[in-house]
């Protein structure tokens, strides 16, 4: 991976980073409280990985 | 009759806050409003100034490292970054998605030199990074505006 002359991630990786990135800021937006905000971000993220990973399979049966 | 003339009688102070008046400049405006609009603005242009403008550190900073990452990211991913010569109604919505990143947008401009490659898959995340980073900071734009304006936030 070299930085400036492009990243190359691969599905899982812009899908964890993604996601992981999205739950911090609306953690942050949305929460106010230091707990708050942790408990927010892991069932965001939770949330954002069930979800993904379950269209994933979802679209299994099509994919052939 | 005597009821009414009664009521306007009141001091201003007895009257819920919802109903007393707020100053009002010489264009019309309160001047809370007029902040609330440099403050959301502020955060449109550069990602997390209109959070640290109230003194929301870790808002701000979040703001500025979460939307910097999704720039970054997707432009060294190669994704799309629309402009405003663009062809159909995709490519103006792409547009305005992209600028909400504001000055972040000049940014990703200048780390694409190789321009977009939506060829292969990462180019193509890597255009939603850039319209997700856009879509944020003009969400945490309007929530500084909200704060600004004295809404729970």
């Amino acid at each position: 991976m070299s930085l400036f002359g492009g990243i190359h991630f691969t599905h899982i990786q812009a899908f964890l980073f993604f996601a992981v990135v999205i739950s911090v800021a609306f953690g942050f937006l949305g929460r106010r409280q230091p707990k708050d905000r942790v408990k927010y971000i892991l069932w965001s993220l939770f949330l954002f990985l069930v979800v993904g990973i379950g269209i994933g399979w979802l679209m299994y049966p099509f994919s052939r | 009759m005597e009821e009414i003339d009664r009521v306007n009688e009141q001091p201003q102070e007895s009257l819920p806050a919802a109903l007393t008046p707020e100053p009002v400049d010489v264009n019309g405006q309160a001047p809370a409003e007029n902040k609330a609009w440099g403050v959301a603005i502020a955060g449109w242009l550069l990602p997390g100034l209109g959070h640290a403008l109230q003194r929301m550190w870790g808002r701000a900073v979040v703001v500025f490292l979460t939307v910097g990452l999704l720039v970054i990211a997707g432009a060294l991913m190669r994704g799309n970054l629309f402009t405003a010569r663009g062809s159909d109604a995709f490519d103006a919505l792409g547009y305005v998605a992209d600028l909400g990143t504001g000055s972040f947008y000049l940014l990703a401009r200048s780390l694409e030199h190789n321009g977009a490659d939506v060829s292969h898959a990462g180019g193509d995340y890597g255009t939603r990074f850039l319209a997700t980073a856009g879509v944020l900071n003009l969400l945490a734009a309007l929530h500084a505006y909200e704060a600004a304006r004295g809404r729970k936030a």
